[in-house]
């Protein structure tokens, strides 16, 4: 069983991953139709954080084939409402600077916020690695602000 | 002083951070996740490095942006879609359970279902078959099964079944053909069409269809057990061989030409073999297993098929005890038999004479007060086992009387 809330990490995590609009809602879906698939405990039907991360990781491998890296976003009749004094545009120019990876690890970790070991182990990476994948989107994501400000100061 | 007397410090305070550590670290310095040592020996080194500062400011500010972008919100209608997701492993896993399924779904399965085991029963099973079982069924029912002495004896009462049908009821038939008996001295209201119904229920076969009941009354003690019964029969602490009185569903035949008998039940030690049938009940009254060592008293009913039941119906209103006997020394009993018909206020019913001789066997018919009934069943079964039913008969008896026809078969036949 897939709660209302997880069902909307799940979107908003291929939103911002893939910035392909039709690409992310299949992704989702097809996320989502897997999770109710799984194997579930009586105690907890909902899927677990981890079993969450790794199938996000899974879709996101599969479907990010289908597009190319320097594409033009997507994302014209937008399902995300972006609250008051959001850039979306500083999220586009970290995308196009920011590997896969790290993209993923900022989503997962600091915008949905899975912890940094269910986020490993859904990657089936080390929790030393995944930190480092944030702490690298982070920087980078950080330069692309404070350029945005000093083009906006100048 | 002395690297012994110096206190100890931190690794890192001994040692000055490079660009390249401290920028690794100040990820987890803005997450507050740096341990104390670091956390000092980071602050100390951010205090000059312009580059680190920067760096710390651009993570501040990442950090607070991805805050904004944690409200961000999708759509209900996406959302909603999104929700609805199945696939084929989930879809199987949702319907593995039938509570799962449908309703409507359900109980489409559950008429499919019962109409094909339906049909299939009508299609599959044999009908014919059973409902001649069953009409054969219900035509005899076992009252009692009693031991057999010996196979020749059960040879016997087989030939006495087939000869007390024919040969002495048919006569019994001629006897009364002719036309002087009890019924017409009584009130003279038989015709042709009666001695001819007479003759009918007489002969042995032909009355199968209307199987009468029977009541089985043994054999008292101190009667001599057959020569050759086996010795566990013989044993005379054995329990009675009686079982029950077995009445079966009532058959769907109008109840109308079912005659009840009541019968003293005389259990006795010594077992006699002896085999009864009789038609179901449709209400039964009386206690059906008797108890032994105790009389008891059944109500046996009588049937017939629906055919015959609807014919006789109108014309069987009276009543005429049939009784049946199968004696060893029957040249020696026979005329004992005749005296007690007498004693009794006993007299024959047509031209033969009580005790009327026929190949190995002796025919009685007789008139008898009612008040005799019982009495004239006791002092028979002194003799041997009789079994004697109650059948329906267009001759209507004057009150007070009772009309009996006997035949007593010779064992050593």
């Amino acid at each position: 069983m897939v709660s209302a809330e997880q069902a909307r990490d799940i979107a908003l995590f291929f939103l911002l991953s893939l910035l392909d609009q039709k690409q992310a809602l299949q992704a989702a879906h097809k996320s989502i139709a897997q999770l109710k698939g799984m194997k579930s405990d009586k105690a907890s039907p909902s899927p677990s954080a981890s079993d969450i991360t790794h199938v996000l990781h899974q879709t996101f491998e599969a479907q990010r084939k289908a597009l190319s890296r320097n594409r033009p976003t997507d994302m014209s009749d937008v399902a995300l409402r972006f609250p008051a004094g959001t850039d979306f545009a500083t999220w586009q120019k970290f995308h196009r600077q920011a590997s896969d990876a790290e993209i993923t690890a900022v989503v997962l970790t600091k915008i949905i916020g899975f912890t940094e070991d269910d986020v490993a182990s859904g990657f089936n990476v080390s929790t030393g690695t995944m930190k480092y994948r944030v702490a690298k989107g982070m920087r980078q994501l950080g330069a692309v602000l404070s350029k945005t400000e000093t083009r906006g100061s100048v | 002083m002395s690297d012994e007397q110096r206190p100890k410090q931190s690794p890192f305070t001994r040692k000055k951070l490079t660009p390249f550590l401290a920028h690794e670290m100040i990820y987890d310095y803005a997450s507050r996740t740096l341990e104390p040592e670091r956390r000092a020996a980071l602050e100390e080194f951010l205090e000059t490095d312009q580059e680190s500062q920067a760096l710390l400011k651009n993570i501040q500010n990442a950090q607070s942006y991805v805050t904004k972008l944690k409200a961000l919100s999708i759509e209900p209608q996406i959302l909603a879609h999104l929700l609805e997701a199945e696939s084929a492993l989930s879809l199987g896993r949702r319907y593995s359970s039938w509570r799962e399924w449908p309703e409507t779904l359900r109980w489409s399965i559950t008429a499919i279902t019962l109409s094909a085991v339906v049909a299939g029963s009508v299609a599959l099973v044999p009908w014919s078959k059973l409902t001649a079982k069953k009409t054969q069924a219900t035509d005899n029912v076992e009252v009692a099964q009693l031991a057999q002495s010996h196979p020749d004896d059960a040879e016997q009462v087989a030939a006495n079944d087939e000869g007390s049908g024919d040969e002495p009821l048919d006569s019994a038939a001629d006897e009364e053909s002719s036309g002087d008996d009890v019924a017409e001295t009584g009130d003279g209201t038989v015709d042709a069409d009666d001695e001819s119904d007479v003759a009918d229920e007489t002969s042995g076969d032909k009355v199968a269809g209307l199987a009468p009941a029977a009541v089985i009354i043994p054999t008292p003690a101190g009667t001599p057990p057959t020569p050759k019964a086996p010795p566990e029969l013989l044993d005379r602490s054995a329990p009675s061989p009686f079982v029950a009185f077995f009445f079966p569903p009532a058959p769907k035949a109008t109840p109308k030409l079912e005659a009840n008998v009541e019968a003293t039940l005389q259990p006795t030690p010594v077992a006699t073999p002896m085999v009864a049938e009789a038609r179901p009940t449709p209400k039964p009254t009386s206690t059906p297993t008797p108890a032994p060592g105790t009389n008891a008293s059944a109500q046996v009913v009588m049937g017939e098929t629906a055919d015959t039941h609807d014919k006789r119906d109108a014309k069987a209103k009276g009543l005429v005890y049939r009784a049946f006997m199968t004696l060893s020394d029957l040249d020696e009993i026979g005329p004992k038999i005749t005296a007690d018909i007498a004693a009794l206020g006993g007299e024959k019913a047509g031209d033969v004479e009580l005790g009327w001789k026929r190949d190995a066997g002796r025919y009685y018919h007789f008139v008898l007060p009612e008040s005799n009934e019982k009495k004239i069943l006791e002092r028979l079964q002194v003799y041997g086992p009789v079994r004697i039913s109650k059948d329906p008969h267009p001759r209507v008896m004057p009150e007070g009387q009772v009309r009996f026809i006997l035949w007593v078969e010779s064992a050593s036949q």
